[in-house]
């Protein structure tokens, strides 16, 4: 689909991946505590950038969704910081559409994700959403989960722990 | 030795909340280090789950109409990259100093030489830091987190030694003096917690209408 979009300017492919990922970008921006129009604007900008970038898309460096988590991710940090020039940009963290792509770097970083999705609890997987990708509080997890507040401290350390121990294993 | 950001630093690097100066010193790190940007990748995959699983929020209509009716507009507008090539200076911090890390005009004076980066998050206070080869820095200890960044060079300390592109957490009881090897001028990105210097300084504003 992606390819569509970048060699034909496919309209009609863009319209599909519209239809297949805006709701869940949107379910994500509205999760991070967004206001209803400032999620739905940061959604149209950063769909807008998956049209204007489509040709740097790489599959063999992700999926379309974390593509597509990346370039919501570094237009929320940009819409945050405006103007200020002095504040830290997207652009210095990451290089957004970087021209080398480097298959072998590709297949491990897809091997290495698909460990810590496969073997992180899924309750682990969903505290670490809240706390990190999310921005929530340890208590307002815990509220909203309807745990006690140490049981999300003590899943979040074995989350961590275990992304530690992959780490490790994945330089085996 | 070669130190790393832990996991929590390169979750919170790559699920987008660490855009401060202390996230400007892991992303010099990812540059040259290819374990941890393949960590940071498999994080930012970690996002991409979340994205696929979640529930969705349906847009309005109108979003749908109003984008398609601006795609023409946007048609394709590569984003300039900073070149990747180029001087010695991390492209992470090129926006912030010159381009090649002898370029700098750093200040002070002696075997230690600093530069202010000029990036104001409200947390945090950067500084490049420039130790002549082979000297040595006072002997010190920090009143909060200080991250080290080495970006030439190479230096030790009582802890033990530090490679070019270590990223190194000072624990805050630490009194160390850092040692420059003899061969280069070591060169590195501190960044270090503001909110303490800041409440120093009010403090001392302060004290003279307490007493």
């Amino acid at each position: 689909m992606i390819r569509r979009i970048a060699n034909d300017r496919d309209r009609e492919a863009f319209a599909m991946l519209y239809d297949e990922i805006s709701g869940n970008l949107n379910g994500y921006a509205r999760r991070l505590g967004l206001a209803k129009s400032d999620a739905e604007e940061l959604v149209q900008e950063t769909l807008l950038a998956i049209w204007r970038n489509a040709a740097a898309f790489n599959p063999d460096k992700a999926g379309v969704y974390t593509w597509a988590f990346t370039i919501l991710r570094n237009k929320r940090i940009d819409r945050l910081r405006k103007d200020k020039l002095r504040t830290v940009s997207s652009d210095d963290l990451w290089q957004q559409f970087p021209a080398e792509k480097n298959r072998d770097e590709g297949d491990l970083n897809a091997r290495f994700a698909r460990n810590l999705i496969k073997d992180l609890p899924d309750e682990q997987r969903q505290i670490l959403y809240n706390v990190y990708f999310e921005g929530k509080s340890h208590s307002v997890v815990a509220k909203e989960r309807g745990m006690p507040l140490g049981s999300v401290k003590s899943s979040l350390r074995l989350a961590i722990n275990r992304l530690k121990k992959l780490t490790q294993a994945s330089k085996q | 030795m070669m130190q790393h950001p832990d996991q929590t630093l390169l979750i919170k690097f790559a699920s987008g909340n660490l855009a401060d100066a202390l996230g400007l010193a892991v992303a010099c790190h990812l540059e040259i280090c290819e374990d941890c940007r393949q960590q940071s990748a498999g994080f930012e995959a970690l996002g991409g789950q979340l994205l696929d699983e979640i529930e969705p929020t349906p847009l309005p209509d109108e979003r749908k109409y109003s984008l398609m009716a601006r795609l023409d507009a946007a048609s394709e507008k590569p984003s300039p990259d900073r070149p990747a090539k180029g001087g010695s200076t991390p492209r992470p911090l090129r926006r912030f100093v010159a381009d090649d890390l002898d370029r700098i005009r750093w200040r002070g004076f002696g075997n230690s030489l600093y530069y202010p980066v000029p990036v104001t998050d409200g947390r945090h206070v950067a500084r490049l830091i420039r130790l002549k080869a082979g000297t040595a820095v006072p002997r010190h200890r920090h009143r909060g987190l200080e991250v080290t960044q080495i970006l030439q060079g190479a230096f030790h300390d009582c802890v033990g030694e530090y490679e070019t592109g270590s990223f190194i957490v000072t624990d805050p009881a630490l009194e160390h003096q850092p040692t420059a090897t003899p061969d280069t001028d070591c060169i590195c990105l501190a960044v270090t917690g503001a909110s303490l210097i800041f409440t120093e300084g009010l403090l001392r504003l302060v004290n003279p209408f307490l007493r």
